[in-house]
């Protein structure tokens, strides 16, 4: 009795992963791009909320307004097969803010990182600037949004 | 749920453990604008997540305020020992669980040595 050799090819294949794989990256673009906008507009909302002096633990006021224009977000950009959008000082619209700060002689960066966790200051180094957080509350404030933005799609 | 239901008790707990209150005493206070004391232990409340979230969670920052190195590490070592748990634990009438988030050491400016420690607590249930 002969044997019958069964010979199968498949093709295709590869085609089929890469467009599965390019559109799963971008339903990511989206979502991480949402996700950014979402974290960037809180915390643009946290420092534009109040004026006058602001009290320790809440976030700066917008006396300096800078800082608020200086807040901004990339759109989301693919590097290989990873995902990623900035959110925070100088990014995004917030860049020509932070080249005018820059220009004057401000370093936002330090302003934001003595404002978020607090710091000593003073001629003899003995007052205390308490934290007037506003990048970590927005965080906390918008992570379950995000994670629902990043997982539904 | 507020975070000024749950904290106090915490408070107490840290003024409580003789290793804390052996470098810092009974500075334990909230954080504000002014002199500052060293040694002394500062908190601020961070945030607390919005409502609808099914657990009520809050994060704070705690700033130690010390004379020396070794000082400072004992105190945030006993901080991290203290509440950053695997495992519930109760404060007053909650169940919470805590973590340790993060951590930052700022430059030594004359002779005080600071640097300061993020956690987040979560109210788990009632007793």
């Amino acid at each position: 009795m002969s044997m019958i050799d069964l010979r199968g090819r498949t093709t295709g294949v590869d085609e089929m992963t890469s467009e599965l794989a390019e559109e799963v990256l971008a339903n990511a673009e989206k979502s991480v791009g949402e996700g950014a906008r979402v974290l960037g507009r809180e915390m643009k909302r946290l420092l534009g909320k109040r004026r006058g002096p602001s009290a320790p633990g809440q976030p700066p006021a917008r006396e300096e307004d800078w800082l608020w224009r200086c807040v901004g977000w990339t759109r989301a950009k693919r590097y290989g097969d990873k995902v990623q959008a900035k959110v925070g000082i100088g990014f995004g619209r917030g860049y020509s803010a932070l080249q005018a700060a820059l220009a004057q002689g401000v370093n936002p960066f330090e302003y934001a990182w003595t404002h978020e966790y607090g710091g000593i200051s003073g001629k003899n180094r003995t007052t205390r600037l308490p934290p007037r957080p506003f990048a970590r509350p927005a965080e906390v404030r918008v992570e379950s949004e995000v994670v629902r933005i990043l997982t539904i799609h | 749920m507020r975070y000024d239901q749950v904290w106090p008790g915490i408070i107490t707990l840290i003024k409580a453990d003789g290793t804390i209150s052996g470098v810092v005493g009974t500075d334990v206070r909230e954080a504000q604008t002014g002199n500052l004391v060293v040694p002394s232990l500062e908190w601020t409340f961070i945030a607390g997540a919005p409502a609808g979230e099914m657990l009520y969670r809050f994060q704070v920052q705690l700033d130690p305020f010390t004379r020396t190195i070794a000082q400072l590490l004992t105190v945030q070592n006993r901080l991290k020992q203290r509440f950053h748990r695997e495992r519930e634990w109760n404060v007053g009438a909650y169940w919470i669980t805590s973590r340790f988030l993060a951590e930052r050491k700022e430059p030594v400016r004359d002779g005080i040595h600071s640097g300061s420690l993020d956690f987040e607590f979560q109210v788990v249930r009632t007793r």
